[in-house]
């Protein structure tokens, strides 16, 4: 995975001035995030002593426009000139396609909405459901579209107390369901059957909503009525540590500032096209019609609910959803904060899963999906050759990915082409089994 | 199952925003080219499973194909095409775009409209030559689009190239407007002089008998010559249609005639620059779209008869402009002028049409170095060429991510044959005097 290009272009845009004389003092490494408004005046930054970079989210009217990594020197200043640099650079193309869309769009059409549920799966982190609960009150009161958002879920995964309960009573307007087997994927398909809307959106706890998610939810909905399911630009909540900054610098979970339609089909210029299904999107921020969901089975309990197979639910289903088929969106507006994992342990985990959940995606769409397998052969090479540059990379101290993290990856990926998605069927069908009895 | 048909050709017009498109079960996919008010400003290669689509969607789609043509346009910086020597510099460093304009600018396409209404004037008088060799049912199509061009040239000149019969004569007699001169001798480059020396225009716009010109073509061609420093002005040839593999491949693996939709200037800058390893001249555009200056013409001479179709195989016009830098002047692609050109229909014609590109690519490459002296003609003949067909053929075996191209032998036995051309015609015939 690149550095996307809006990033690289940012990132070229700063005074890089490396870290001379205060490599001693590089006690910590922490940007700073600010919000700029476009058509505002753009004014200097200074930065505290203990921050060393600066990170801008853009906007332009409120929509989201660009986004950009400034590392600096701890305590460095940055003058208005060079923020109106890296703005203009990364946001003119973004700002001048969404008038070219205004004009070339027909007329809004006005008819009924769809509902919407909102579903929170969570385990044992009240704190950061109540976070989360925070931004969906904020969007419940400010969205002009506010009643497309017929409920709120908070999915209760295997509790061992009952802090989340209790915290679920403070927000009147949100629903506890419980589900007592442990595992994301569980709690996902109890949402979408618990769930009354016509579409079901599913945010992870350790992320926020922004304040236009919703309109830009029925914006996509009205190009796209026909969409199984929409994903949107996930951004970081927050950079404090050194394991927040390099997710973020290897692309984290965004996906750029183009808005996309993916349909099942080939593509000439990605011969993996669709197998590749970690190109639409995040599961950190999905919306999927219910009715879709119904019908093609829901998640698959096998595939992320804990170990051995914490991974890959999410590209399971966006691959069945272009499958079955029905097209899927990606809108820059449907936008939410995640707070990426703090620590580099936690970090190095995230990629072995990844590697994991990948492999075990690629091993069941080998049996399940024939038709696909020549697809899947060239996105098995494809994915071993980036992994081996990102190796040479790592050894060269080239790039933003690190050496552990792609053996991490790498070791996630090996692992999980021997049996693990086969070993996690049993384990959650043993599990259905315990919890019907 | 049916056996589907490459792609087709979609020209959607934008004027009155963006329009649905529907599926087409009987091909694989759809480049739909996008134009507004006459201006093409970007294509976008459709997968016919990816259709239909709604207005709405197309909007999306629409938006994204023509950002760029439409910033460069409107802008001063921030949407500029990378430089041309660019594949050696990687990166062109562009400046930002100017963010209090591009916030402003609520509807593009509107203000791209008022921005050319504000310079349209014509002044020099103009001709158009069409060299053309026994395809008289493609030259009368040629034709038909050449009197509908607005405004009108004030010479139409067919050049008849050693035919074999009277069918072009026959045909032109059916265009009152349209003068038939005759070339016994054959050779492309010597149909091309013929055509010169028989007009008195001051610019002579160029094309092929098969291709189709759009009605605007020679007022953008006017246009651009506006500037008395530039010498040639080159435009986008699109592809008329793609309903057969030769003419898919020919586009999308061998890249086609397009040059994509932002106007390029090559200048004595660009010329240097890139002369170390050979200039990429025929990336500036293609003789079947192409203007040049007389007095340019009389000044560096006309094409060299040993180029061409008919002779070396092609490449007299980017010879041309290849003296036209040398001598500093400057060569403009606008693919504002826009025509449309009939793909070779069959594998055969394509693979032959591919050696002779690469014999005549050759055979241009050492007149030029015979002419000028520069060593970077041969750099490119016994280096990058040679290194460029050894990637493309073990890409080739790989065969896993890039589809083959069928061609590539026919054109690696082009380079030898180039080269054998150059040395059996050494002595005989320069550029000749066109005055």
């Amino acid at each position: 995975m690149d550095v996307p290009d809006w990033m690289a272009r940012g990132l070229r845009g700063a005074p890089h001035t490396g870290d001379a004389e205060l490599s001693g003092a590089r006690w910590s490494v922490k940007y700073r995030i600010v919000e700029v408004e476009v058509g505002r005046r753009r004014i200097g930054l200074q930065l505290d002593v203990e921050e060393s970079g600066v990170a801008v989210v853009m906007r332009n009217r409120g929509n989201p426009v660009g986004f950009a990594m400034l590392d600096l020197q701890h305590g460095a200043s940055v003058d208005a000139a060079c923020v109106e640099r890296t703005v203009s650079l990364a946001t003119a193309a973004t700002i001048l396609r969404a008038a070219l869309r205004d004009e070339l769009s027909p007329a809004a059409p006005t008819g009924p909405l769809p509902s919407l549920t909102l579903a929170i799966c969570t385990k044992d982190r009240p704190d950061l459901v109540a976070r989360c609960l925070g931004s969906v009150e904020q969007v419940r009161r400010t969205s002009p579209h506010r009643d497309v958002l017929l409920e709120v879920l908070v999915i209760d995964n295997a509790p061992s107390d009952d802090r989340t309960a209790t915290l679920v009573e403070t927000f009147p307007w949100a629903r506890r369901c419980l589900d007592s087997r442990e595992g994301l994927d569980f709690a996902r398909n109890t949402a979408w059957r618990e769930a009354r809307g016509d579409f079901v959106a599913y945010l992870d706890d350790d992320a926020v909503l922004d304040a236009g998610w919703l309109d830009g939810f029925v914006d996509a909905w009205r190009r796209h009525q026909d969409a199984g399911a929409f994903t949107g630009l996930v951004l970081p909540f927050s950079l404090e540590t050194e394991a927040q900054i390099l997710f973020e610098r290897r692309g984290g979970f965004g996906r750029g500032f183009v808005s996309q339609r993916f349909t099942d089909g080939d593509l000439d210029e990605n011969p993996c096209y669709p197998t590749g299904a970690g190109s639409f999107g995040a599961g950190c921020n999905m919306i999927l019609r219910r009715e879709l969901l119904h019908r093609i089975g829901g998640f698959d309990e096998a595939l992320d609910t804990g170990a051995p197979l914490p991974g890959g639910g999410d590209l399971d289903i966006f691959y069945r959803v272009i499958r079955s088929p029905a097209p899927l969106v990606y809108e820059p507006r449907l936008l939410v904060f995640h707070e990426h994992r703090r620590t580099m342990p936690g970090l190095r985990r995230q990629y072995y899963t990844w590697g994991l959940g990948f492999m075990a995606f690629v091993a069941k769409t080998w049996n399940s999906d024939k038709a696909q397998r020549s697809k899947l052969l060239k996105l098995l090479v494809w994915w071993t050759t980036d992994q081996l540059k990102a190796v040479a990379d790592g050894v060269f101290r080239r790039g933003v990915r690190r050496f552990d993290h792609t053996i991490a990856e790498l070791c996630g990926g090996i692992i999980g082409l021997m049996g693990t998605y086969s070993r996690s069927r049993r384990r959650s069908a043993r599990i259905r089994a315990a919890h019907q009895q | 199952m049916t056996v589907l048909l490459p792609a087709r050709v979609v020209h959607m017009t934008l004027d009155n925003g963006a329009q649905a498109l529907t599926r087409d079960h009987s091909v694989a996919r759809a480049l739909v080219i996008f134009w507004h008010d006459g201006v093409p400003l970007g294509q976008k290669l459709l997968d016919e499973s990816a259709l239909p689509l709604s207005a709405a969607q197309m909007a999306d789609v629409a938006a994204h194909a023509i950002e760029a043509a439409v910033g460069w346009r409107l802008f001063s910086s921030g949407f500029n095409p990378p430089d041309p020597d660019s594949t050696w510099k990687i990166l062109s460093r562009s400046e930002p775009a100017p963010l209090p304009a591009v916030i402003a600018t609520t509807a593009p396409l509107h203000a791209l409209q008022e921005q050319r209404r504000s310079h349209r004037d014509v002044g020099a008088r103009v001709a158009v030559v069409v060299c053309t060799r026994d395809r008289g049912q493609a030259l009368a199509r040629c034709l038909r689009g050449l009197v509908l061009l607005q405004p009108m040239p004030d010479e139409i000149i067919v050049v008849d190239n050693a035919p074999h019969d009277e069918a072009a004569r026959l045909c032109v007699e059916q265009f009152p407007h349209v003068r038939y001169v005759r070339e016994p001798r054959a050779g492309l480059s010597r149909a091309r002089n013929a055509g010169v020396r028989a007009s008195s225009a001051d610019i002579i716009a160029f094309t092929d008998d098969d291709v189709e010109v759009n009605r605007n073509w020679i007022a953008v061609l006017l246009g651009a010559m506006r500037d008395p420093s530039v010498a040639a002005v080159t435009g986008l040839v699109l592809p008329a249609s793609l309903d057969t593999e030769a003419r898919w491949i020919f586009e999308r693996t061998l890249g086609g005639f397009g040059q994509g939709y932002r106007s390029i200037r090559y200048d004595a800058k660009f010329f240097e620059q890139t002369c170390w390893f050979g200039v990429p001249v025929w990336r500036i555009g293609a003789g079947a779209n192409m203007a040049l200056r007389r007095s340019a013409l009389t000044a560096v001479g006309g094409f060299d008869e040993r180029l061409g179709a008919g002779a070396s195989g092609c490449s007299e016009d980017s010879e041309m402009w290849y003296r036209l830098l040398a001598a500093g002047y400057v060569c403009l692609y606008e693919p504002s002028a826009v025509v449309l050109h009939d793909h070779r229909e069959t594998m055969r014609q394509l693979r032959h049409q591919m050696r002779a590109y690469m014999k005549g690519h050759v055979a241009a490459l050492l007149v030029q170095w015979e002419r000028h002296g520069h060593r970077g003609n041969l750099h490119r003949i016994f280096v990058s060429i040679p290194w460029y067909y050894l990637r493309l053929a073990c890409r080739n075996g790989l065969r896993l991510f890039h589809q083959g191209d069928p061609t590539l032998w026919a054109q690696v036995r082009g380079v030898p044959a180039g080269i054998w051309y150059f040395v059996r015609h050494r002595a005989t015939a320069n550029a000749p005097s066109v005055s």
